[in-house]
């Protein structure tokens, strides 16, 4: 079945809270992963999918997040309508952006994207009668859900968790869709893409505008999950880290970005223990997965699996 | 009325000519090749033709209408499909979503919709999967829908290729070098294939270094050698000019080898 | 307002020189290998680290600073080794990660060894301003530019009169048709490392008195190299060396004139006008796909 992978999924993670509603590693830990799985999944769709490298991913999660730290708190507008709005600048913002970034490659590509978000953390840390510099912002009110103020851990991980459901559902159902298969195309060869009828620009800046926003929608989610923004947690190192959630589990596959989020935002919680070793730790395992296991720890571990499975079907038969 | 209509067509790369002053057209319906040797520039044609290039002078119009200055998927929407010499097949995909590709422009569905699954992205990507697996069947390669494409032999990867620009459902598809690398068997298939194409009122126009497969399918030849127009005519004409046979046959004049020719050429 | 150009200028030109050795490395690797190496600013920093260790612990400074250019090498010898070479055939963004991680790591050991301090190095000779007309510069300010000029003609005169310079040039063209006529490939790529590492050394040494050094120093100088690099249209030597000291001006005078704060910000803004209006850089060549 086509969404078997995606309904276990979602079993397991509405398991993990009733299994265990006091561990901090599901309701403290578990809405970080969440929030990095949201912006991982819709940078591959960007990368996996359409083959763009993007190293300024945090941007666009930046965005959303001041949009409602500065709207819910300078301005008091809700915060559904200041995500809204926030959404929707974002949207605009990226739409302007797409066609001259997309038309860039490889490296060149690489460096503008990595410009413009270390562009955007800049004026994050600049304009602080705005943003608060670099100290942030805090006192961003609580998100309320049919009524319900959102504010408790265990609340916060059902809404992070149906919010990152939901963005996986979307990007799988894009992987099955003529989009889907167009960025793929676009992937593929962008030659016979377009001579196949696909206007590859169009279906870049729409995938571009995509992402962006569910990213922004995901920095809204977390400015109010934090109560407190501030430059730091949009930083080129972030993009960084994006990307490598995206490389790790495996390009092109959605459940491979998930996966890449969920090891990556565990790893400094179990290497916090090595303390001063940690960055070098980081490091050396970031360089190890890269070298051994280029298609990507998913796509690597699944292709395993299902090779095994494979001959032992033949064993039987 | 024409399907394609080239006239005085130019396109050079830095200082090398590799189309100079090039004019023929097409009639519809048939099948028409383009020969010379390597390097004569037949696939700079091609890509002159889906607007992949854009020339360096002269006029192409397709069905009457110039196709100056317009995209490459602008051109595909007019009807223009095409194979690579190179393969490109999107080897990231299985083989039924390779020829759904080439239905792009025959479904409408956005990246929302799709992403949404909305009811009528669904009713699209039925007729979508019943269109590509359509062409499939009609290159024989039905059985392979489910494969994913970088599993497939060499053989096996142009004829998906043949399979995903008829998905595009065409009135002109441009094929470069469809038997290279193909054995005799799959090279005679091959040629039925094609007359099956043109049969279904699709104008081909097919580059090819396979004299014997030119010679048997081909309406109309036309022979170019260092960018320029050498011959143009029925395949007898073609085989007879003496220009050709001096120029391009060499001394043996049967079967042009599928090696590299350039070196036998004399200009003029 | 002329003095304080003039000023502007002397700086910028002075960090733009620190821009140019450090886009030549990224220049250098790229040719020779097709990567990106995102760790060239650590070399920048271990260069400079090292010297202020070893002058700290009493070495002679000339002395201190060969040293330091030694283990530096050594360190770009080892990420060719360890890093690079494992991982030859795979794809950009790939690359892009090792090596990114490869800076994590060394930034990692970096604060292992030194910490989170910042350090300085004294000046080559002494401190004492000299006038040029109405502004004023250090002799710090002329050993940057001189050593960045001496380290440039350096380079130059490798790559168009050896026989390893060119050896490495023609790996860069064809590895293959190189590997046939008999170049050692792994050893040329070997070389461009270390040479390229010894490029950020130096850069990083020749700073140290004027802008000071930590762990994490290396981030943005790298960065901005890598700016250099483009501009100058990415495997261009000479290109991303005026890449460089162009950055270095702009960004001085942007400072200065407009506000220091986005200080960092108007290299990424020039790039990205540069990228927009001419995707292949000041100085590349545009190329189209062939299929
Ligand atoms: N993108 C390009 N850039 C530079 N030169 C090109 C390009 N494309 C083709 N050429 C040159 O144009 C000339 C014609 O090439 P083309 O590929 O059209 O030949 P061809 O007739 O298809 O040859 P073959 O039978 O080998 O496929 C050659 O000299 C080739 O080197
Ligand atoms: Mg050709």
């Amino acid at each position: 079945m086509r969404l078997a992978g995606f309904y276990l999924f979602a079993l397991f993670t509405g398991i993990l809270p009733v299994l265990f509603p006091d561990s901090y590693y599901v309701t403290v830990v578990g809405v970080t992963i969440c929030t990095n799985i949201i912006l991982a999944v819709s940078l591959n769709l960007l990368m996996g999918y359409a083959g763009q490298i993007s190293l300024g991913h945090a941007a666009f999660f930046g965005l959303g997040a001041y949009a409602s730290a500065i709207l819910t708190t300078r301005y008091s507008l809700d915060p559904w309508v200041a995500m809204s709005i926030g959404a929707v600048l974002v949207g605009i913002f990226s739409l302007v952006l797409a066609r001259p970034i997309l038309r860039l490659k490889g490296h060149y590509l690489a460096m503008a994207t990595l410009g413009f978000g270390i562009i955007i953390h800049i004026l994050f840390v600049q304009m602080d009668s705005l943003t608060g510099g670099p100290d942030g912002m805090s006192g961003i009110p609580v998100l309320r859900l049919f009524g319900i103020p959102i504010d408790s851990d265990l609340k916060w991980y059902v809404v992070m968790a149906s919010a990152m459901l939901f963005s996986i559902w979307l990007s799988l159902n894009i992987a099955d869709s003529r989009a889907g298969r167009a960025l793929a195309a676009v992937h593929g060869s962008e030659a016979a893409a377009q001579t196949m009828g696909v206007d590859t620009a169009r279906v870049k800046s729409h995938v571009f505008v995509f992402s962006a926003v569910m990213a922004a929608l995901a920095g809204s989610l977390f400015a109010h999950q934090q109560s407190f923004v501030s430059p730091e947690s949009f930083s080129f190192f972030f993009s960084i880290e994006l990307v490598t959630m995206v490389v790790l589990g495996g390009l092109a596959s959605t459940f491979g970005a998930v996966f890449g989020a969920i090891v990556l935002s565990l790893l400094p919680e179990f290497l916090l223990v090595f303390e001063d070793f940690e960055v070098i730790i980081y490091g050396t395992i970031l360089m190890a997965m890269m070298i051994f296991l280029p298609q990507g720890l998913f796509v690597t571990l699944s292709r395993k699996l299902h090779c095994m499975f494979a001959s032992r079907l033949q064993g039987t038969k | 009325m024409a399907c394609v209509e080239v006239q005085h067509l130019d396109k050079s790369f830095g200082g090398v000519a590799a189309i100079s002053d090039l004019s023929f057209q097409v009639q519809e319906d048939i099948i028409f090749s383009v020969i010379g040797p390597n390097g004569a520039g037949k696939t700079t044609l091609f890509n002159l033709l889906t607007g992949l290039y854009s020339p360096t002078g002269g006029v192409i119009k397709i069905n009457g209408k110039g196709i100056t200055g317009l995209k490459p998927y602008e051109i595909a929407s007019m009807g223009v499909a095409r194979t690579f010499q190179n393969l490109q097949v999107f080897m990231n995909m299985t083989v039924l979503e390779n020829v759904m590709v080439g239905c792009h422009m025959r479904s409408r569905s956005g990246l929302v919709a799709g992403a949404l699954r909305l009811p009528s992205v669904l009713r699209e990507e039925k007729q979508v999967r019943e269109m590509a697996m359509e062409a499939l069947e009609f290159c024989d390669m039905a059985d392979l829908a489910g494969r994913d494409a970088d599993s497939l032999a060499y053989g096996l990867l142009k004829k998906l290729e043949i399979a995903r620009a008829l998905a595009a459902a065409p009135g002109l598809l441009l094929m470069d070098e469809p038997a290279a690398g193909l054995n005799d068997t799959e090279t005679l298939m091959l040629g039925r294939l094609i007359e099956r194409i043109s049969e279904r009122g699709v104008t081909v126009l097919l580059v090819e270094h396979n004299m014997g497969l030119v010679m048997g399918i081909s309406h109309e030849v036309l022979v170019l050698n260092y960018g320029r127009l050498l011959a143009q005519g029925s395949p007898e004409e073609v085989q007879r000019n003496p220009e050709v046979i001096t120029a391009y046959l060499g001394d043996e004049g049967r079967e042009i080898p599928h090696r590299r020719l350039s070196g036998c050429n004399r200009p003029g | 307002m002329l003095d304080q150009l003039l000023q502007f200028l002397i700086s910028g030109i002075t960090v733009g020189s620190i821009y140019a050795l450090v886009g030549l490395g990224f220049a250098i690797i790229y040719n020779a290998s097709d990567v990106v190496n995102f760790a060239q600013g650590e070399f920048v920093m271990i260069g400079a680290m090292s010297a202020v260790f070893l002058v700290g612990k009493g070495v002679p400074y000339p002395l201190a600073v060969f040293c330091a250019v030694t283990i530096t090498i050594m360190v770009g010898f080892a990420l060719e080794k360890f890093a690079i070479e494992p991982a030859r055939d795979a794809s950009v963004v790939t690359t892009i990660i090792i090596t990114i991680g490869a800076s994590i790591f060394l930034r990692g050991a970096a604060l292992l060894i030194w910490g989170k301090d910042v350090y300085g190095l004294p000046p080559f000779t002494g401190d004492r301003p000299i006038s040029v007309g109405p502004a004023t510069m250090l002799p710090q300010n002329l050993w940057v530019i001189g050593g960045t000029l001496l380290s440039v003609m350096a380079v130059k005169f490798f790559f168009d009169r050896t026989l390893t310079g060119k050896a490495i040039l023609a790996c860069s063209f064809n590895k293959k048709a190189a590997y046939l006529v008999g170049i050692n490939v792994r050893k040329m790529l070997l070389i461009a490392y270390g040479l390229s590492a010894a490029l950020g050394a130096i850069a990083g040494i020749l700073i140290a008195p004027i802008t000071y050094t930590s762990y994490d120093a290396g981030v943005m100088l790298g960065l901005k190299g890598f700016c250099a690099a483009i501009l100058g249209g990415m495997g261009s030597s000479m290109g991303a060396v005026a890449g460089g000291l162009l950055l270095g001006v702009l960004e001085t005078m942007g400072a200065g004139f407009i506000s220091s704060g986005y200080k960092d910000a108007i290299a990424f803004v020039v790039i990205l006008l540069v990228l927009f209006f001419r995707p292949s850089g000041i100085l590349g060549k545009q190329e189209a796909d062939r299929v």
